[in-house]
């Protein structure tokens, strides 16, 4: 226990590396071949591509290595695991999937089809079942990595929208087993769609990351925004093991996140280490100032809401209030709200927080909120603080701290003829899995509170949206309103 | 055959939106009646839209509903009924009077999930409401079930504990979980450690208190000259006094800057620490004390930093896992 005490301090340590902040990983010498791969040639340590059908460019991190995918599959060591989905492209016509495997397998494939059965049954494309082939990478993570990580990565895309599709990873001779997955409603789409919110799941403790998980899954969210904090130590390959390999009885965390894209933020505890960018896939498109191929910062769209997922972990304020805060009024600003009236924007350190083991992120307050009063976003969705908190609606900032706007029942905000809302509405969800922090409902700008591990679900549809909040432990509901624009 | 092809393309394209409408209309439908306590409605709302949109999205969501559903249909989905209407409650809802009534309900729920997931709430709700005896009696009630599975099981344990460390003290709920085996969850090591933290807080105002009272001895009547006073401050401790200040203003601005407060409170009061060490040596040099009670300054020094940083660290709620 003691080496938790001490993380933070390493953690610390980490972060005044300039060299190493954005890394975790060790050096390569160029002088060794990777596992599994022919020596002729050497290693690349980058690629960039645009998979087939997608309209958007894929790249790597720079890392010991990177290839497309081969059908060469490692023979001493059959592990296939961690599959999970995301998106880097439109939610209603694409999908990525993540994996790892033994250090030799360079197969990257996937089979896929609207058709369980005959996914089950293929060895290859044809007929029902389509294939599409991704890239592999290769690292040895500075801390808890043990010989190396070897990463699969896939782009499905062209894809109808509304639709379930069924899928395995792997290739010839070694194939996951099948998952399902969905597309999105086409964007503009009143169709009712739902997502679950957590955050802060590090540490696993009591075991809720996978109850918390489960009980997402039960419930059957579209797709998962996921605050930041993953792992204690976004550098330690052996926590992300963890995070995905949690189970509770007969439920493993990848059994919903295979199914449900995960579409998360960077935390302070994850560190925009390689390992966090290696693993994921979200939309890339680099912007000034962002790093992790333009995973830093980024948004999508599903239905008729506007999402965006924000790095507040940034140390160079003129980053955070420069080119950040320049393409978040730029991303805003393109929403069309009459098609996408809901926008919810998600990032890590909340700036409206009371009374908790961290003081509410005034910097980022100032930064931020202007932008988000300026294109009335709906909700702010955050973690750091691993409590239940939400607040009243806030728009506008009178020296330096929050105003409370219009409010109508039960703490929401009222909305204007247009559909805009009087405020904002600030949530702190999170801790399925870090230790639990007390809090306080005696700030102004705070309607409710709990210290509890907390899981949120928004149900859309139209104009009306539900929100409940649920105790991730108990089942029992902690928080429910309903709106409608 | 080719003729045909355009007419079932142009029905098929005409169907579509009218399915989709269908099966959101059967989607909104299932899900109102589940938060109206209704699941026997719910479930055949549900098959309904499975049946009708099957490779739809909706249809996905309907399928893991379903399963939920229909593993809890015990009892004709009346246990069911009963749970979630208490379940889809917010907290200020569960009084005392609804958690009694549904506790005398849940006594006749027949075996299955219900009944379990219903101890649970109780268990968590009554601890809400600061009942913790009513929450041990939920809590038992539910490891008493006879089809547990092995989570449940360490959940309503550690469940167990903390209503118990609510009654009586966080030692007697870690020594409940130690007994039943369960030592390395973290609900023990949170007890363990809310345990320990009173007589921590006091032995470490102690060794506070101790090095000041040393410095004070040592140094008794030679304390504030200014032979004293000049002799204190060296180059050398200067720069260890810059050290004790930036290396947790460091930690604090890189690491996570809005844990500030609590590192200032470090930097701040080892700079202190550090100061009256250098005072108390100098004047105990100055009266020609012996070495070793300069020695004891400096070892009561050492402890009097690490006591103030426990307490600044403990006082923000931010030394987890330290002790246990």
């Amino acid at each position: 226990m003691l080496h938790r005490s001490l993380a933070p301090f390493a953690l610390a340590l980490l972060s005044l590396l300039p060299a190493c902040e954005e890394t975790g990983l060790m050096r390569f010498d160029g002088g060794t071949t990777p596992p599994g791969e022919d020596g002729g040639e050497p290693a690349q340590r980058q690629i960039s591509y645009t998979p087939e059908g997608c309209g958007y460019t894929v790249t790597s991190p720079e890392l010991e290595s990177a290839a497309m995918g081969t059908d060469v599959q490692d023979p001493d060591n059959p592990v296939l695991h961690h599959v999970h989905a995301s998106w880097a492209g439109p939610t209603d016509s694409t999908f990525a999937v993540n994996w790892e495997t033994g250090l030799r397998t360079l197969a990257s494939r996937i089979l896929y089809g609207t058709d369980r059965a005959a996914v089950e049954a293929a060895e290859a494309p044809g007929g029902d079942v389509l294939g599409r082939n991704g890239h592999t990478m290769f690292y040895r993570a500075m801390i808890g990595g043990g010989p190396g990580t070897r990463l699969h990565e896939v782009h499905v895309c062209g894809l109808e929208p509304e639709t379930t599709y069924y899928y395995k990873v792997g290739g010839p001779g070694r194939w996951s087993r099948v998952y399902e997955i969905a597309t999105a409603p086409p964007v503009g789409s009143t169709q009712p769609f739902s997502f679950g919110v957590t955050g802060d799941s590090r540490n696993n403790l009591e075991n809720s990351w996978p109850i918390s998980q489960r009980r997402l899954d039960e419930a059957g969210v579209d797709f998962q925004v996921f605050s930041g904090d993953a792992v204690f130590l976004g550098a330690n390959q052996a926590d992300w093991r963890q995070f995905f390999e949690a189970s509770v009885d007969d439920f493993d965390v990848t059994d919903f996140l295979a199914r449900a894209p995960f579409m998360m933020a960077n935390g302070n505890h994850d560190q925009l280490a390689l390992n966090y960018v290696a693993q994921f896939a979200f939309p890339q498109e680099v912007s000034e100032g962002e790093r992790a191929q333009g995973m830093e910062w980024y948004s999508f769209d599903y239905g008729n809401a506007h999402f965006v997922i924000l790095n507040d972990t940034v140390n160079d304020s003129a980053v955070l209030a420069g080119g950040q805060a320049r393409w978040l009024r730029e991303d805003l600003a393109r929403v069309d709200r009459t098609r996408q009236p809901w926008i919810f924007v998600s990032h890590h350190r909340p700036f409206y927080t009371c009374r908790s083991t961290h003081s509410p992120d005034t910097a980022l307050r100032a930064a931020w909120q202007p932008i988000f009063d300026e294109f009335s976003v709906d909700f702010v969705l955050t973690g750091h603080n691993h409590v239940y908190e939400r607040s009243t609606p806030i728009r506008g900032l009178e020296g330096g701290e929050g105003v409370v706007a219009a409010t109508g029942t039960n703490g929401v905000p009222t909305y204007d003829m247009a559909g805009l809302p009087s405020g904002t509405v600030y949530v702190v969800a999170a801790g399925v899995g870090a230790e639990l922090y007390e809090v306080s409902s005696e700030c102004t700008t705070s309607f409710t509170s709990m210290s509890v591990r907390p899981y949120v679900i928004f149900e859309v549809e139209g104009r009306t949206l539900t929100y409940t909040a649920y105790d991730a432990m108990s089942g029992g509901m902690l928080d429910q309103f309903t709106l409608t624009k | 055959m080719t003729r045909r092809l355009p007419i079932a393309l142009a029905l098929l394209f005409a169907a579509t939106p009218a399915r989709a409408d269908e099966a959101a209309d059967l989607s909104r439908e299932a899900a109102a009646a589940e938060r109206r306590g209704e699941p026997a409605v719910a479930v055949e709302r549900y098959r309904a839209l499975v049946a009708a949109d099957p490779t739809s999205r909706l249809a996905g969501r309907a399928r893991r509903r379903l399963e939920w559903l229909e593993a809890r249909a015990e009892g004709d989905y009346r246990p069911l009924s009963r749970y979630l209407a208490l379940r889809e409650r917010p907290p200020a809802e569960r009084t005392r009077e609804r958690l009694a009534a549904f506790e005398a309900e849940v006594r006749s729920f027949p075996e299955g999930r219900v009944a379990r997931e219903s101890w649970a709430l109780l268990g968590e709700a009554w601890l809400a409401l600061d009942e913790p005896a009513r929450a041990e009696a939920a809590f038992l009630a539910w490891l008493d079930r006879p089809d547990l599975e092995s989570s449940e099981r360490v959940s309503a344990q550690t469940g167990l504990a903390r209503a118990r460390a609510a009654r009586a003290g966080p030692a007697a709920g870690a020594e409940l979980l130690r007994a039943a085996g369960l030592e390395a969850t973290s609900t023990h090591a949170t007890l363990t450690r809310e345990a320990r933290r009173g007589p921590l807080r006091v032995a470490a105002a102690s060794f506070l208190a101790l090095f000041l009272g040393a410095v004070l001895f040592v140094g008794r009547r030679a304390l504030l000259t200014r032979d004293v006073l000049a002799r204190a401050f060296s180059l050398g401790r200067l720069a260890a006094a810059a050290h004790v200040l930036v290396v947790p203003w460091a930690l604090a601005s890189h690491y996570d800057h809005d844990v500030g407060d609590t590192f200032a409170l470090v930097a701040a009061g080892g700079a202190a620490i550090l100061a009256l060490a250098s005072l108390g040596g100098a004047a105990a040099s100055a009266r020609e004390a012996p070495r070793t009670q300069r020695a004891a300054v400096a070892g009561l020094a050492v402890l009097a930093y690490g006591a103030l940083g426990w307490l600044a660290l403990d006082h923000a709620g931010q030394l987890f896992s330290f002790l246990a």
